[in-house]
């Protein structure tokens, strides 16, 4: 596994080939199309309409970064899978839509997530196409898939972390009965992995979650806190700064 | 103390009528309590320093027994004494104390309990009518002056104690003490303020913390107690050293050698350092006698009040035989001594050792003995030491902090929410505290800037309202879920989340870490309360449980159990470990006539004796230091190379001087530590060998440059990191929801560690960074005292010794889990090393 670190790795998932980067984004060729999960924008000033300081270069930092990340994959879409927005209208917003003015041409396509608070019309006065999910071809992206298929889940981490109570899914089973999707691309969870070594070293990194059937994204926005998957995970694409580092289950 | 509810005939004077009281009692007015009588009646003020169980409550409390005694009725309303205890669990038995003796006189004045679990409608209750006597916390009266009119409150008073000042002095509860001191005496500048302190170090900048000026200070008396107290301290020894573990902080293995003196005693206290062993201690005791049971309790500040309070009740009319306990039970009232005193493990400072002595055998010139338990084989030599510290009177002393930002931010905000403030007599009142005495216009006001628009610059944060000013210059909170998240989270000055723990059919039994429950799966089981408890499920902060009737059980442990050495302390181990390296060499001398020995048998004590076999094995496998000799070893296992160095300075001090050794071997190569130490010294381990005889070379203990390694150091490590919080968490940065609110506060919740990383980035000159870095390089890297270490050792001479395997010293500290981090190496290189030994170990 010489070879394993680089800044962005192809996986095929459900027959396609995809690109995973270390700037913490999914490109996915053959549609042109560039996908970003969790980036909670606003959510800095959430906390500071709270009475708690955080300063506007974090929001700032994740809009520059956004761009960067145009700009380096020259996509025909923008696919956000949910969380894009932290919480409730505040002057991040407005930073948004400056932004948005900016990248005027470029479809942009919102899955709601959990964070999205407000009706669908919000979101598309920002210019953003709104949709609770997206199937191409055999593949559906969505913003949070909380009953994975085939895969061992963590110790009971259901039970003792309400923070991923099922959203409303009965419409996603039944469209699911409808159409022959065999997998799912999300985000969400913010998937992080801690790493162990000798000399008792330890190191805890965010990460994409590769399952035969699913993709579970690494959350965009750096103001964000992580949550540690286990390591029984078939395949661990793990970001290390602006690297790429492959993990596979230990066999 | 039944008699005492005799009625007296009103006519003669307080103080004689209080005499009489003490004389129909049979007791004796000690020399100091009349002093202090006559003190409080003179108008004056100070600080009584006075050992607990001495008779030094009724040294304060009687003053104004004898004033309301001599005063017409009508100058008895409102609140006239505050009565500050570090302890909520102390409260309770203060206030029976205070209506008993209210009773004996047949005296119509109300005394009030104010703390955290006092129910909010008896607060409400006080809040219209307020007892004469409070007795309440210094959280507590924060939270009250976060009352709009909360100045209403104090228009009678006349008196503030401070019960235990040594306990809140030295923290950053009794910087909000003196603050609180200081609003009231700004409220009422008549009021008085008095302090109950046990020997400190440093009495007089006690009394001058407690008067906040110099002034002050000088107008203050001082009264001593002299009582003087024999204490004896026996160590428990295993029948052979064999048995004895080179390391463990839990002592069981000892049970056998600590029943017979349970047995022989009519009441003891077992004090133990964690509540964790507390746990353990209380079940281990049980198994192995179980017809104990209902006469052994268990006593931890995690417990629910109403355990406790039984639990001191019981105690207090000898219905226990034995209580397991932690500091919980280290400060307090007089409630009746104890037969017997069992220490488990290093207490870690001369004056709690003391303090815990004597909570037996109270009757003046009594002889106190305290049992010292080791919990592994080198601990021994801390009974020797603690020996020689209490023989000398070796108290430390205990420095206050001088102005923490985040308390003061705390503070602030406070008033804001409160009445509102203006700037001007709020600089006047604050300079009137010790601990902000030196504060400048510039930092004052920097600070009330970063409340008004949370940032760095003049230009407020987009939507950031903190902190408003209204057209008359006054600061005030105009947000309400702002003021209410305030109120919530004063007093909170513990970093952890804790969870309720309750029975399904709706008992509490305890709180607990939630870090604890968040590793159980729903039926694991574990102990708590001395019970085995399964459990059952997790729903909002509340972890409900139902008795487990068999089954192996984990026992919780809790955080923060880990305190370093004082400084006096980690001076006398270090005597007594050159006294058992003498007295080592000298037994050896002895053996082979050829050697020239001293006319002298070097000094000696039981535990010195008793480790000979130890000291053996360490001086057969490695070396043993002598004075101004310090040892290194080096040794290797599959982790990696170990790399130990015993200074004996205490874990602080290990603590900084471990952090800068290894960022000087780090900038020789790129390398990875971790880290870890206790009080006798400290290890570097690394994945690979470490150039330890090159570092040595390059002046690895050298003063030069001191100042610019410990920066550099500080900055590298993750001291400041950890400090930071608790800072966070009284800054108000992170909130732990409101109880019984979920998801909504969830959007608003965000770790410490995350806040520092975006300040690093963002604004790396944020006060409270600052605060975090001022607060390592006081506590750890204690600049005078890591220059003194360094001189030392470059004056000594260095021992560097490879053993083949892991000494008596170092293996104490190999085994400890908690590690600090240190590296110089890139983190993908350290990743791609980790993968590397990843894929050999497949």
């Amino acid at each position: 596994m010489s070879e394993s670190t680089r800044t962005s790795i192809i996986v095929h998932f459900q027959g396609e080939k995809l690109l995973l980067s270390a700037d913490r984004v999914l490109y996915y060729p053959a549609e042109k199309t560039l996908v970003i999960s969790d980036v909670h924008l606003g959510k800095a000033g959430h906390f500071r309409r709270y009475g708690i300081p955080v300063p506007t270069e974090v929001n700032q930092n994740n809009l520059t970064r956004l761009s960067q990340v145009i700009s380096q994959f020259n996509p025909e879409r923008l696919l956000f899978l949910g969380d894009l927005f932290h919480s409730e209208t505040n002057s991040e917003w407005v930073d948004f839509q400056q932004w948005r003015r900016y990248h005027a041409t470029l479809s942009m396509t919102l899955i709601l997530g959990n964070h999205e608070l407000y009706s669908a019309q919000k979101y598309e006065d920002l210019g953003l196409q709104v949709l609770s999910h997206l199937d191409i071809k055999n593949i559906r992206f969505l913003h949070h898939n909380e009953a994975p298929i085939t895969h061992d889940h963590g110790p009971q981490s259901s039970t003792l972390t309400p923070a991923y109570e099922p959203e409303n899914h009965t419409q996603q089973i039944d469209q699911m009965k409808a159409s022959p999707i065999k997998g799912w691309i999300s985000g969400h969870l913010h998937p992080g992995i801690k790493i162990q070594g000798k000399g008792r070293q330890r190191i805890i990194l965010p990460c994409f979650a590769h399952y035969p059937d699913q993709l579970v994204l690494p959350a965009f926005g750096t103001f964000t806190g992580l949550h540690l998957i286990t390591n029984k995970t078939p395949q661990i694409i793990a970001i290390a700064e602006n690297e790429l580092i492959l993990l596979r289950q230990a066999t | 103390m039944s008699t005492a509810k005799q009625p007296i005939k009103p006519s003669k004077s307080g103080l004689n009528q209080v005499h009489n009281w003490f004389t129909n009692n049979h007791w004796e007015i000690f020399t100091f309590q009349q002093e202090c009588w006559l003190a409080v009646q003179d108008c004056k003020e100070g600080i009584l320093h006075a050992p607990t169980g001495s008779g030094k409550t009724f040294a304060l409390w009687m003053p104004h027994i004898i004033r309301w005694l001599d005063a017409p009725k009508q100058s008895q309303k409102g609140l006239q004494l505050i009565w500050i205890t570090p302890l909520r669990a102390l409260a309770k038995d203060m206030e029976r104390q205070f209506r008993q003796s209210l009773a004996a006189f047949d005296l119509d004045i109300q005394v009030g309990r104010r703390t955290g679990d006092v129910s909010a409608s008896i607060r409400k209750k006080q809040e219209q009518s307020m007892p004469q006597v409070l007795i309440t916390t210094p959280e507590s009266l924060h939270v009250l002056m976060a009352q709009k009119n909360h100045e209403r409150y104090f228009k009678r008073l006349h008196s503030v104690v401070v019960d235990e000042w040594h306990e809140l002095m030295g923290s950053k509860r009794g910087t909000q003490t003196e603050l609180f001191l200081a609003r009231a005496r700004a409220l009422k500048p008549e009021v008085k303020t008095w302090g109950i302190s046990a020997t400190l170090g440093n009495m007089e900048e006690a009394s001058e913390v407690l008067m906040g000026t110099e002034e002050r200070h000088q107008n203050s008396v001082t009264i001593k107690a002299n009582i003087q107290k024999n204490i004896r301290v026996e160590s428990i020894l295993p029948k052979s050293v064999e048995f004895f573990p080179w390391h463990g902080h839990l002592g069981v293995h000892l049970i056998d050698e600590l029943i017979p003196i349970l047995q022989r005693s009519r009441s003891t206290l077992v004090f133990t350092n964690t509540r964790g062993q507390a746990e353990r201690w209380f079940q281990e005791l049980l198994e192995r006698v179980p017809e104990w049971a209902g006469q052994i309790a268990l006593h931890h500040g995690s417990l629910d009040r109403k355990v406790r309070n039984w639990v001191e009740e019981s105690l207090h009319d000898e219905r226990l035989k034995i209580v397991v306990c932690t500091s919980s039970l280290d400060l307090g009232v007089d409630f009746s001594p104890v037969e017997t005193v069992i220490q488990v493990g290093s207490p870690k400072g001369v004056a709690r050792f003391i303090q815990r002595a004597g909570r037996s055998g109270h009757q003046p010139g009594a002889t106190s003995t305290i049992h010292f338990l080791p919990t592994h084989a080198l601990e021994l030599l801390e009974a020797d030491a603690l020996r020689e510290a209490v023989r000398h009177d070796k108290v430390e002393p205990r420095p206050p902090i001088l102005s923490p930002t985040d308390v003061l931010l705390q503070y602030l905000m406070t008033r804001a929410v409160g009445s509102g403030f203006t700037a001007e007599p709020t600089l006047k009142e604050l300079r009137s505290t010790f601990a902000y005495r030196h504060l400048s216009e510039q930092d004052f006001h920097q600070i009330i800037q970063f409340l008004c628009t949370g940032g760095p610059s003049l230009q407020a944060y987009p939507e950031f309202a903190k902190l408003e000013i209204d057209e008359k210059g006054r600061y005030f909170v105009g947000n309400h879920t702002i003021a209410r998240r305030h109120r919530m989270n004063i007093g909170t000055i513990s970093s952890d989340a804790n969870m309720q723990i309750k029975y399904l059919s709706g008992g509490r039994i305890g709180t607990i870490e939630e870090w604890f429950i968040g590793q159980l799966k729903e039926g694991d089981r574990f102990w708590f309360s001395g019970r085995r408890l399964e459990l059952i499920r997790v729903e909002q902060m509340t972890a409900y449980v139902r008795r487990a009737s068999s089954g192996s059980a984990k026992v919780p442990s809790w955080l923060g159990g880990r305190m370093s050495l004082s400084s006096n302390m980690s001076e006398m181990l270090k005597e007594s470990m050159l006294k058992a390296v003498t007295y080592y060499d000298y037994e050896q001398s002895r053996q082979s006539p050829n050697l020239i020995r001293p006319e002298q048998s070097p000094k000696s004590s039981v535990e010195i004796d008793y480790l000979k076999p130890i000291l053996a094995v360490q001086q057969s496998w490695s070396m043993l230091p002598g004075p101004n000799q310090l040892l290194i070893e080096k040794s290797f296992s599959r982790e990696g190379c170990h790399l130990f160095f015993y200074p004996f300075e205490g874990r602080n001090v290990h603590e900084g001087l471990s952090t800068l050794v290894a960022h000087r071997i780090a900038k020789l190569v790129p390398i990875t530590f971790t880290i870890a130490m206790n009080d006798y010294g400290f290890e570097l381990l690394s994945d690979q060998d470490i150039p330890i005889q090159q570092a040595l070379e390059q002046d690895l203990f050298s003063t030069e440059h001191l100042l610019t390694d410990i920066y550099a150091s500080l900055n590298n490590s993750e001291l400041a990191k950890r400090r930071f919080r608790e800072i966070a968490q009284i800054a108000g940065l992170v909130f732990q929801g409101f109880p019984g609110q979920g998801r909504s506060t969830r959007h608003l919740q965000m770790s410490s560690s995350l806040f520092f990383e975006v300040f690093q980035s963002y604004e790396p000159n944020h006060l409270l960074l600052q605060q975090a870095l001022d607060e390592v390089l006081f506590f750890q890297f204690d600049e005078i005292r890591l220059r003194q270490v360094l001189n030392r050792i470059q004056t000594g001479d260095i021992a560097y010794r490879e053993p083949k395997r892991f000494t008596p010293y170092a293996f104490p500290i190999m085994v400890d889990r908690l590690r600090e981090k240190m590296s110089s190496e890139k983190l993908i290189d350290r990743i791609k090393k980790m993968q590397a030994q990843l894929i050999k170990h497949v």
